[in-house]
């Protein structure tokens, strides 16, 4: 598909964000966020946690970033994200495949994976449906929440779990794939990725000599 | 003794030692508080009959009331590590035992020679001076293996406090030329470690200043954590994202406190305030303010396990330190680590001497 789309990066990113009512480390920080949350889920936790807890955790930091501003919260239909009525713009949450926070690539929202237990028990929730095991909500549904109304623009804050780093854009989508995943931008403002680090490494505590006291016998 | 006269200011030691006010003791002994506040004064005398009862009521030996003035550290002069919460009984238990570590002290110092004081004095900068410090002592970006066995090596006399108060830390001060840091054994590993640097902050910061206040404590906070924690290092080992459990794993590193680690973090700015948030709240939760997971074994003292192998040679154990000081045995194990064992009975000493054992050295590491 031919790309029509405007990608903002570093200081035009800034101001493109300013013009939106919105600034670059606040959002890097509900990135991080989202990310802390998806890490901490232990082996005991059901593997559909992580995913709901990473996008879960991103709305809820979304919200108490924007909410002070004025936007507003909506939660139809479980369509949760937030409006500024204002400047007539909606922004949701989605997890964005690897192309996500590349300039040169075009990233897709995440295709839905196979039949999971998640998709049959909340298959009547469009957008928990959306959900494939460990992943953020793929594709956000636009129709289902009538506090959406049509003039208003739905960004998405695009998220990437890569290896070192988790990349991030605030995107206006341009057209939906028949599958259901966005994969064309209208324009992308791409955000400074937020570092991680990849495995875990072995902590290796550094060999370290005895400390000898001196203790003599007077004579 | 029968020329030495009733000393008040040892009866004065004693009580505080054992966390008594005026009025309890008088009331144990059935005196009133007036008769009390008169022996401390020296104003009169305890009749013989009272000293029995003093003997008894206190725990220490008659002798002990009979003795010199004891070289008694003060409240102004000593740094208490979380003062605000103590009360005052429990800073003249504390103090109390500093004044028999002194004693106690005198007495080692007069048969070994230990190492000489070499603490340098800095500015009152914390993060600066913890670096300074590692520089001066040579000890680079590594680890602090054994804090009390830094102190000591650097002429520190590191005593243990066996207070059961959770509120007495540790505590520290310069007498004279020679730097004291005492020790509350009941905490944790991770927690004594933090203390140990703690009051070394006061001593290398504090030494010319006010030792007390909360700006004195902060600081000495401040550096404990920059010096067991060095920054360059906690920046290229930390991750930038972690949790609890992972804090647990690299705590191991530095052995601190995963509480002390989390906070360094986010000092450092590798922690988002967000995210020290959240994981100060889940180390609360999970209890770890109060039971530090995967503690490291407790650090002692190698002045005191070097001094008990040389005594043992000459069949002197921690009863014969107590009958000379008369004090009584179980302070001398309060402020040893526990690290003195028992002598040799006189006719065993005897024996020994006769079949003139030559003396094994024995290296302590």
């Amino acid at each position: 598909m031919e790309s029509v789309e405007s990608v903002f990066a570093g200081g035009d990113a800034a101001d493109r964000l300013a013009s939106l009512g919105l600034e670059s480390e606040p959002l890097r920080e509900v990135v991080r966020r989202s990310f802390h949350a998806f890490i901490s889920c232990s082996p005991n936790h059901p593997p559909l946690a992580r995913g709901i807890w990473a996008w879960a955790e991103a709305v809820r930091g979304l919200r108490e970033y924007t909410l002070p501003k004025g936007l507003r919260r909506s939660d139809q239909n479980n369509y949760s994200v937030v409006i500024d009525e204002d400047r007539r713009i909606v922004i949701a949450v989605a997890t964005g495949d690897e192309a996500t926070g590349i300039a040169g690539l075009t990233p897709s929202t995440r295709a839905v994976k196979g039949n999971s237990v998640l998709l049959a028990v909340v298959a009547n929730q469009a957008q928990l449906s959306l959900f494939s095991a460990d992943e953020l909500p793929t594709t956000p549904q636009m129709a289902g929440n009538d506090d959406v109304r049509e003039d208003m623009a739905t960004w998405i804050l695009l998220i990437h779990r890569a290896t070192n780093e988790v990349r991030c854009e605030l995107s206006l989508p341009l057209s939906m794939g028949t599958d259901g995943r966005i994969n064309a931008w209208h324009e992308r403002i791409i955000l400074d990725a937020v570092p991680v680090d990849g495995e875990p490494m072995d902590i290796v505590v550094p060999d370290v000599p005895d400390i000898n006291v001196d203790v003599q016998r007077r004579a | 003794m029968a020329e030495a006269q009733f000393n008040p200011s040892r009866l004065t030691l004693a009580r505080k030692r054992r966390g008594m006010t005026m009025t309890a003791l008088a009331k144990e002994i059935g005196v009133d508080l007036r008769s009390v506040s008169g022996y401390e004064k020296g104003e009169f005398r305890p009749e013989p009959d009272r000293v029995e009862q003093l003997v008894k009521i206190l725990a220490f030996p008659r002798e002990f009331f009979y003795g010199p003035d004891l070289d008694e550290p003060s409240p102004d002069i000593a740094s208490f590590r979380a003062l605000k919460r103590m009360t005052a009984a429990q800073r003249d238990t504390a103090l109390g035992s500093g004044a028999l570590a002194l004693l106690l002290n005198s007495w080692i110092e007069r048969r070994f020679n230990l190492p000489a004081p070499s603490l340098p004095n800095l500015e009152r900068d914390p993060e600066a001076a913890a670096e300074q410090l590692r520089r001066v002592w040579g000890l680079g970006e590594l680890p602090i293996k054994n804090i009390v066995h830094l102190l000591e090596s650097k002429g520190v006399r590191v005593f243990s406090l066996s207070i059961d108060a959770v509120e007495v830390d540790a505590f520290s001060m310069w007498r004279q030329d020679t730097p004291f840091v005492f020790l509350n054994t009941t905490k944790s590993a991770e927690h004594s470690r933090f203390d140990g640097a703690h009051e070394l902050g006061h001593l290398v910061m504090h030494r010319h200043g006010a030792p007390q206040g909360q700006d004195a404590e902060r600081e000495a906070n401040a550096f404990a954590s920059a010096f067991l924690m060095p920054r360059s290092t906690v920046l290229a080992v930390a991750p930038r994202f972690t949790t609890v459990d992972r804090l647990i794993e690299l705590k191991k590193y530095w052995n601190v406190s995963v509480a002390a680690l989390a906070y360094r973090m986010h000092t450092l700015g590798i922690m988002s305030d967000w995210q020290y948030r959240t994981v100060a709240i889940e180390i609360s939760q999970r209890g770890y303010r109060k039971s530090e997971p995967a503690s490291a074994p407790r650090e002692t003292s190698q002045v005191f396990a070097k001094v008990s192998v040389a005594l043992r040679e000459d069949g002197v154990g921690k009863e014969n330190i107590a009958d000379e000081l008369n004090i009584p045995v179980q302070e001398i194990e309060q402020l040893v680590f526990g690290l003195l064992t028992t002598g040799l009975t006189t006719d065993q000493r005897h024996v020994r001497a006769n079949r003139r054992v030559k003396p094994k050295l024995y290296v302590v590491k």
